[in-house]
């Protein structure tokens, strides 16, 4: 008889420990996955959310940079050296960006003695930087892109990143496995059976978008490949950059030599650069200006609709430059892809993760299974403390109830706190002055403050009292966004209807959209709260598990 | 949204609603008639089809490669849409799974 | 379900991530050497896989369930792949 129990009992046991792994991995994970998630579905949308929060650029400019002359470029590269070398002539690092829709200006950056990115937006006419009034500094949609990869921590982000997408992947497969009846289930969704609903809810969100779930986490992962994985370069080179130069078929970096030698006129060398590739620039980076190594290199033209619906992109060409001297070190012509297959294959993975090949159709559908992955993110962390609050399974012997307590905290301060955050930042957008130093990281700052500010909220207030007001405020500023838009700068979602600005007007009716689902989610939650306090006394703060 | 972007969300719609209420779970919240064994396979068959008609257009549109692409994605956020209307309006998930497929036959004789 | 020990647990988590990310390394310098492309290419296209391999260490660690098994499951193969792999890329060059 035992013999026939044991395949049974190893299957049982086997999904135990698939179960065991995907229900604490994924907790332990999805708050960071959350973020990761939300910050990166709005993310799909960067360019059009920097154009609404630089309400300036588009009453100005009726700018078009792809109709600029040669000698238009050849003068903004000429004027943006001239203010490189006057201001950063000690970097490591410059950057000249040609002027582009949302930047009606010559875009400069460096790296300065703390290695930290600075740029400024020069104007075309003075070359000198822009009012303020002009072009209000702001990181714009790109906010919530460095939120994704990297938390706005550098390194130490992306392999915290890294981190947590791995465990999404293993997230994923374990609940592949666990998940008895996917097919029977595939169209299920139980509303308002209680815990029922919510299994329901995360089920569906992952089954329904697992395609894109799985791809999106391991694309994520392949985008950074040489940062998480470099063993294969480590143990076949012994210095990594000659790899990336045998890969990508071009000359090797080189090293600063210390030797001080001029940058020659890099226009002149754009305009070469702009004949042998046969069209017109778009930026040029320089590499160590100042020293005997200095490397500039011109990258050419590139539109979005020139790529749209391709997976694996031409080339865009560069050409790159010895600056001492204006030697030409390498040409990389526009044109048909021709590495090899395995870069060809990163590429396209890298190209499916950003979901810009194929114009607003295909943003939509990332950004709806963005939300969907989020959602399952989501539920899962609530699904967690809805079961334990039926009965309690002890995991932590006396600790048990503290430790659901903690883990209740972070799920409101991850989930409604974040959404808060994002909004707020949109506010903070209209409300900080022009004038303040560092306005941009003003911005950023707030929206890390008050993201804290929920936290601190959540974990004083009792459970569905905290998601109550949290979520509260969310519909609030959401709902009024358009008329605070109107207040401080005077257009609003009416204004850009009738000027046709159909990004902007895109923005407010999706932050509208947003605000009426919160709005359904608070009257929810009050229905809720209404009859926990009919039926029962209320909890203290400390021990609400409600 | 183009033509052809508009008529594979009407058929994944309407072929994923197919195969939803081959299963007699979904088809009690819409209807007490029973399927019977062979109109359940007929059901299933027809709706795999029109999945696969789905495809047609996007491989047009896009190429074979990002058409795959798109086509899954539009699977996925059609069958959200679909999971919804079974649970908030069942009969309204029918209703919609018939107007998905006269408008792609619409679409496609405007052509 | 719960895990009798905390340390099991700990350890499990550690065999996983860094047992697992070595092991993972270890294929991927095997693979590089083997796969009959240019240098480059050959570590890219193993690389690419490295994620999936990780992810596989990882289910099968918590399938065991055994500390030292787990342990073991990851060193074992990761001298094994490594050293070869280190051996027969340093021939070929």
């Amino acid at each position: 008889m035992s013999e026939l129990n044991q395949p049974a009992k190893e299957q049982e046991s086997f999904r135990q420990a698939m179960g065991w792994l995907h229900t604490w991995g994924g907790l332990v994970a999805s708050w960071a996955l959350f973020t990761i998630f939300l910050t990166g579905t709005i993310g799909v949308f960067d360019e059009d959310i920097t154009h609404w929060m630089k309400p300036e650029v588009t009453a100005v400019s009726d700018f078009d940079p792809a109709a600029m002359t040669e000698q238009q470029r050849v003068a903004a590269i000429k004027k943006a050296q001239a203010y490189l070398q006057a201001h950063a002539s000690d970097s490591h690092f410059w950057r000249i960006g040609l002027p582009t829709e949302t930047d009606p200006g010559i875009r400069v950056s460096w790296r300065d003695q703390q290695n930290a990115a600075q740029d400024t937006l020069l104007s075309l006419k003075t070359g000198e930087p822009m009012p303020v009034v002009e072009n209000r500094e702001t990181e714009g949609g790109h906010h919530f892109v460095h939120m994704h990869y990297e938390f706005h921590a550098g390194m130490a982000g992306i392999w915290f990143v890294g981190f947590f997408t791995m465990i999404m992947l293993v997230a994923l497969i374990s609940g592949i496995i666990i998940h008895k009846r996917i097919f029977k289930d595939f169209f299920t969704f139980r509303q308002n059976k209680g815990q029922r609903s919510w299994l329901d809810g995360h089920n569906a969100s992952a089954v329904l978008t697992l395609p894109f779930q799985l791809m999106i986490a391991y694309t994520g992962l392949v985008i950074f490949l040489s940062i998480y994985m470099p063993a294969g370069v480590l143990a076949n080179y012994s210095n990594p950059q000659q790899f990336f130069a045998e890969l990508l078929d071009e000359p090797m970096h080189r090293p600063e030599t210390g030797v001080h030698a001029d940058v020659v006129d890099l226009s002149v060398l754009f305009q070469r650069a702009e004949v042998m590739m046969g069209k017109p620039g778009r930026f040029m980076s320089v590499e160590h200006p100042g020293d005997s190594s200095a490397v500039t290199k011109v990258f050419g033209w590139f539109d979005e609709k020139d790529y749209y619906g391709q997976l694996l992109r031409d080339e865009i060409g560069n050409v790159q430059f010895d600056a001492t001297n204006g030697d030409v070190m390498n040409l990389n012509p526009p044109g048909e892809y021709d590495k090899g297959t395995p870069m060809a294959v990163q590429r396209v993975m890298r190209i499916m993760h950003f979901a810009n090949f194929g114009g607003y159709s295909v943003r939509w559908l990332y950004f709806i299974m963005g939300m969907a992955g989020a959602l399952m993110m989501a539920t899962g962390a609530i699904l967690f403390l809805v079961k334990r609050r039926q009965k309690s399974l002890n995991e932590f012997g006396a600790q048990t109830a503290r430790v659901y307590r903690v883990i209740e905290v972070l799920n409101i301060a991850a989930i409604s706190g974040l959404a808060v955050a994002c909004i707020g930042y949109f506010w903070l957008n209209r409300l900080i002055p022009f004038d303040i130093a560092d306005r941009a990281a003003w911005e950023i700052k707030g929206f890390f403050y008050l993201w804290l500010l929920m936290l601190v909220h959540s974990a004083c207030r009792p459970a569905t009292k905290a998601w109550l007001e949290q979520w509260s405020l969310f519909t609030l500023l959401a709902l009024l966004l358009p008329v605070m838009n109107l207040i401080t700068t005077g257009h609003w979602l009416v204004s850009y209807w009738q000027t046709g600005d159909w990004v902007s007007v895109g923005f407010e009716l999706t932050v509208l959209v947003f605000g009426l689902m919160s709005l359904g989610l608070v009257l929810f939650l009050r229905r809720k709260l209404t009859a926990t306090e009919r039926y029962s006394q209320p909890a203290k703060p400390s021990e609400a598990i409600s | 949204m183009s033509v052809a972007m508009m008529m594979s969300v009407a058929l994944c719609y309407a072929a994923m609603s197919g195969l939803s209420l081959a299963m007699p779970r979904h088809l009690m919240d819409v209807t007490d008639r029973r399927l019977t064994a062979t109109q359940v396979r007929v059901l299933r068959w027809t709706a795999s089809l029109v999945l696969i008609l789905a495809y047609l257009p996007m491989w047009q549109v896009w190429g074979a490669g990002t058409g795959f692409v798109v086509w899954v994605s539009v699977l996925s956020v059609t069958s959200i849409v679909l999971v919804l209307l079974l649970s908030y309006g069942p009969k309204w998930a029918v209703r919609v799974a018939f107007l998905m497929m006269l408008s792609a036959s619409f679409l496609w004789l405007m052509q | 379900m719960q895990l009798p020990y905390p340390i099991r647990i700990i350890s499990l988590v550690l065999a996983a991530t860094i047992g697992g990310y070595f092991l993972t390394s270890a294929v991927i310098i095997f693979l590089s050497a083997i796969v009959p492309m240019d240098k480059p290419d050959a570590i890219v296209a193993s690389s690419l896989f490295s994620y999936a391999i990780y992810t596989a260490a990882v289910i099968w660690i918590f399938v065991v369930r055994d500390s030292k098994r787990a342990w073991l499951g990851m060193l074992i193969p990761t001298l094994m792949f490594g050293g070869a792999g280190l051996l027969i890329s340093r021939m070929a060059s």
